[in-house]
């Protein structure tokens, strides 16, 4: 029951040797255990850890009423990154900037960069078992789903943003995994009778101005 | 009755005897096996006829006529002679007691297999009697009825063994003479021993560190199997247990012999099969609860008129599912878990076992010969070696069968001990060496790749004096430790050699048959373990991150100057008075910690899933005093009261804080009525036994999970309240059915009668879902035997 971030990563050329003298019929055992245990050859790759999450970008496209992207209107990509998982590195939190009374398209990224693995690839996968909630408090975000999985239940990769009057709040990104999308609110994106396990729970600070 | 008394009586009984003819007189002097007088002997003469030797050991009869008298002696704690004396006598009658290993209304423990352990201090004994209406529970579970032990509990399946209030690295298991080298710092792993191979079980409740090492300063839990037979001739039995709360079946088979072309030689096998699924409180499933294990045992071995050989193999494997509901992603799951009344993952009924998971194997192997140097002098020689594997499995994206905690650990141990006797003197001499080489499969960060070397001398001696027993020891031991790790992908091998030592020092008393009183001054030494230095990484069930004590400010140290060695400083007494009727037990004791390990809180964590507490392992001075009182009364013929009380206090002598998992006052009241017969049913029985556990007023204070972001902590706390006091009902019923070479006992019991909902403080799931209601389970026992 433990995730974490360090990994003792184990070369096989450094097993501890010992200089204490150990009689011969010990050393017997000690060379059958080596023998035992062995190299593991392939430990400098460390299949999938899945579990360490360092990396959450949000790219918001601004978009008409009708959800196409305004031309010349670059996207705009904010990044919530703790490089070091649960160690004692403080995350680096960027400030997002929204202008007011506007729309846009709010894609999210999900990425473990220890590991280069793609993590929102996974979340694909396994769309059945996740879902995003955006939370804005101190300023008036709305957001609506705009993806699907294959119970027609919403996944939160991609959504339809809508900002009102202009202000500084918090804008805050929960990932549920293996949640109930059936419980009363939750396809609408409140999280009360969710359930499930949150895998991330990233807050950012928001900026909407004219 | 008094030599007085007795004159009157001989008086009168000489007046009826023909005049000087029954003048006779008849000394004697009652002594033990060693030459030491027995003060308090009862010397029967006639049945009616009676003296109860002095302070000497001596009696003295008088006014006897000429004949031959049968003299019947008995003495607490000896076996009943009979000697035939002739009156006429032209000296004194010596009469040698030799001690009986009987137990009296389970109270007076008269120090069975000494060698293994002191006589001065607390100890516990679990017969295959008391054993038998719980065979089948996980050892953990079978060692609370232990008055003084509890457990550190991880749902309903998992018991860590608390004795005294010390728990992990501190207490040493000792399985059919071989330590037990698991994962024991992990507060979620449970003791990796089929509970069908004890046939006793032994708890030493004090520092046993001089005879074994760091390990047994909390205190030693000794497993143990029967004796191989080494006659020829075949035996065996086969248990099976069924409990209905979690649907769990369990089937346990032993065959053993003596082969007919050799002499001498016996062998046993052994084997155990159980399967159990999710456990359910009153209202609700705990699901994810099941568990399944499949363990096998071989020994072999002969018994020579001067030596003897053992062989032991061994395999123990275990799945066990963790609840469900228990897995939190981070502070607001917790926070929503301790709100809800009910967990939020409930299905129905189920035997299989998802993640989250645990998948242990243990694999043991052991030789051991026996030879008597000379009729004083035992030579005892031990090789072990164990191999335990322990994958834990997660939730997670992806594939489910890939662990994220796998460890392998291989122990070679070797002992070598010398007993002797003087007469009145035993002496232990011996050189224990363990080394552990632990492998970090997956390189998680619980605890790195490491080997670890210990070697440790010891001497222990034991006096007989009369009526009291001296016991004196010491030990000194050396580790080297040598971790592997990463720092930011540079590699670290640091080394650490620890040099440190232990001694223990007591005396005991009989002052009278029925009285006994001990007492026991231990000092012992530990190192603290890999686990505690190194260790990295998030516990979902407890929402917290623990970090090592090497572990400052985001780096490795690697200095030994960081490490203080933990010390222990006992002083237990015990108190034991034993009658036909009633008995007591009263053990008081007082334990001095310094350089403690324990975890506490530091600060909070930002971290993609919110904010965390991050617990550190850190060294302090504390104490920890209670007691422990065993009562039993005798109220007929039929039926008898016993009752304990465990009480337990413990801070942290240095900085104030509360310490986490110290075990609430617990008294457990039972009444037993006992049948004698009714047609082929014999030793009929029928127990009531109340629970009552207090409400754990010296937690650690509550933060809740909601409260704490990003806010400084300095201070232990908890995330919940510690649960009310709570009292359980259970019934235990049984009867024997004998016969010539073959046994069958059938035992019912039901525990939580009532069905209480209740939460147990020392369950580190109690945050998500109650306790297992009414479970009802019945054992069947069928022994038989050729020899």
């Amino acid at each position: 029951m433990t995730n974490s971030k360090t990994r003792f990563m184990k070369p096989c050329s450094t097993k501890p040797l010992y200089r204490v003298p150990v009689p011969l019929f010990l050393s017997f055992f000690l060379f059958a255990t080596l023998l035992l245990s062995g190299c593991d050859e392939d430990d400098h790759k460390h299949d999938h850890e899945g579990e360490l999450i360092t990396t959450l970008t949000l790219t918001f496209q601004e978009t008409d009423a009708g959800g196409v992207p305004v031309p010349g209107a670059a996207p705009l990509a904010f990044t919530w990154r703790d490089l070091d998982g649960e160690g004692s590195n403080l995350p680096v939190i960027q400030n997002i900037t929204l202008k007011a009374q506007s729309k846009y398209r709010l894609s999210v990224t999900v990425l473990d960069e220890a590991n280069n693995e793609d993590i929102s690839a996974e979340i694909e996968a396994e769309k059945e078992e996740h879902q995003f909630f955006f939370i804005s408090s101190g300023v008036n975000i709305a957001v609506a789903y705009n993806d699907q999985d294959a119970n027609s239940r919403p996944v939160g990769l991609v959504n339809n943003v809508t900002t009102n009057a202009a202000g500084q709040g918090t804008f805050r990104v929960v990932l549920r995994h293996e949640l109930d999308k059936n419980a009363s609110g939750v396809s609408a994106g409140d999280i009360a009778n969710a359930g499930g396990e949150s895998d991330i729970d990233a807050s950012f600070p928001v900026t909407v101005s004219q | 009755m008094r030599s007085g008394l007795l004159l009157t009586l001989f008086f009168g009984f000489a007046l009826g005897c023909f005049g000087q003819e029954c003048a006779y007189e008849l000394r004697g002097v009652v002594e033990d096996e060693a030459g030491d007088e027995l003060a308090g002997a009862t010397v029967l003469l006639r049945e009616d006829i009676g003296a109860v030797t002095s302070a000497d050991g001596s009696f003295r009869f008088e006014g006897l006529c000429p004949g031959v008298y049968n003299l019947l002696i008995k003495f607490v704690g000896y076996e009943d002679i009979t000697i035939p004396a002739r009156v006429p006598a032209s000296r004194q009658v010596v009469i040698k007691l030799k001690s009986s290993v009987h137990m009296l209304h389970d109270i007076v423990v008269q120090g069975q297999h000494s060698e293994r352990h002191g006589v001065t201090q607390s100890l516990s004994f679990l017969s295959d009697e008391e054993l038998t209406p719980i065979r089948g529970k996980a050892l953990g579970e079978m060692l609370q009825e232990v008055p003084g032990v509890n457990s550190i509990v991880t749902g309903p399946a998992i018991f860590k063994p608390v004795i005294h209030g010390l728990f992990g690295q501190r207490i040493l298991i000792l399985n059919n003479g071989v330590r037990q080298e698991g994962q024991q710092w992990g507060i979620e792993h449970a003791p990796e021993i089929d509970s069908y191979v004890a046939s006793e079980l032994e708890v030493v409740k004090g520092s046993e560190s001089v005879r074994y090492g760091a390990d047994a300063m909390g205190g030693v839990i000794l497993v143990n199997p029967m004796p191989l037979h080494f006659s020829p001739g075949t035996g065996g039995e086969i248990n099976i247990a069924s409990a209905s709360n979690n649907r769990m079946g369990a089937f346990s088979g032993m065959f053993e012999g003596g082969v007919p072309s050799l002499p001498g030689w016996g062998w046993r096998v052994q084997g155990t099969l159980k399967k159990g699924g999710d456990f359910h409180t009153p209202e609700y499933n705990l699901s994810n609860t099941g568990m399944t294990e499949g363990n096998l045992s071989f020994t072999t071995g002969f018994r020579k008129e001067r030596k003897s050989l053992e062989v032991y193999l061994s395999t123990f494997n275990t799945r066990l599912g963790i609840l469900r509901a228990a897995h939190t992603g981070n502070l607001n799951d917790l926070q929503e878990s301790i709100e809800r009344e009910r967990p939020w993952f409930i299905r129905e009924f189920s035997y299989d076992i998802n993640n989250p998971r645990q998948a242990i194997s243990h694999h043991l192997g052991k030789l051991k010969t026996i030879l008597d140097i000379s009729p004083q002098t035992k030579l005892q020689m031990q090789y072990a070696f164990q191999y335990n594997q322990r994958r834990e499995f997660d939730i997670r994206r992806g594939s489910e069968d890939v662990p994220s905690l796998s460890l392998n650990l291989f122990s070679h141990l070797a002992d070598v001990v010398l007993d002797r006797e003087f007469g009145s003197r035993t002496e232990s001499v011996g050189i224990n060496i363990t080394y552990r080489d632990n492998d970090n499969v997956r390189g998680s960060g619980l605890l790195p790749d490491y080997a670890q070397f210990t070697s440790g001398i010891f001497f222990t001696e034991k006096i007989r004096r009369q009526k009291w027993v001296y016991e004196l020891g010491g030990r000194y031991d050396y580790q080297q430790l040598r971790p592997v790790m990463f720092d930011n992908r540079v590699l670290i091998t640091p080394a650490f050699s620890f040099h440190y030592f232990s001694a223990t020092a007591g005396a005991s008393v009989h002052p009278g048959p029925a009285v006994r009183l001990s007492s026991n001054l231990s000092f012992s030494s530990r190192p603290p373990h890999v686990s505690e230095l190194y260790s990295q990484g998030l516990h979902h069930g407890a929402a917290s991150i623990e970090e090592g004590l090497m572990l400052r400010n985001g780096e490795i140290l690697t200095g030994r100057n960081n490490i203080n060695t933990e010390t222990s400083f006992k002083w237990v007494n015990t108190f034991q008075w034993n009658t036909e009727t009633a008995g007591i037990e009263l053990t008081a004791y007082a334990n001095a910690l310094n350089n403690y390990v324990f975890l506490a809180a530091a600060e909070t964590r930002l971290t993609i899933r919110g904010f965390f507490p991050v617990f550190q392992h850190r060294q302090t001075n504390a104490f920890m005093g209670g007691s422990d009182l065993t009562v039993s009364y005798r109220l007929s013929e039929s039926i008898q009261y016993s009752g304990r009380l465990s009480l337990l206090y413990a801070t942290d002598r240095s900085e104030g804080n509360r310490l986490p998992f110290v075990p609430p006052a617990n008294t457990r009241n039972s009444v037993t009525w006992t049948y004698g017969n009714a047609g082929k049913m014999k030793s009929i029985f029928v127990s009531l036994i109340s629970d009552f556990t207090a409400e754990q007023k010296s937690a650690p204070r509550t933060i809740y999970p909601e409260e704490l972001s990003g806010q400084s902590i300095s201070e232990t706390f908890d995330f919940m309240p510690a649960p009310s006091s709570y009292f359980l009902l259970s019934l235990r019923a049984g009867f024997t059915v004998p016969s010539s070479n073959r046994d069958f006992n059938v035992s019912f019991s039901v525990d939580n009668l009532l069905d209480t909902v209740y939460r147990n403080y020392m369950n580190r799931l109690r945050y998500f879902a109650d306790e297992p209601g009414r479970n009802f389970s019945i054992r069947l026992r069928y022994k038989f035997h050729s020899h």
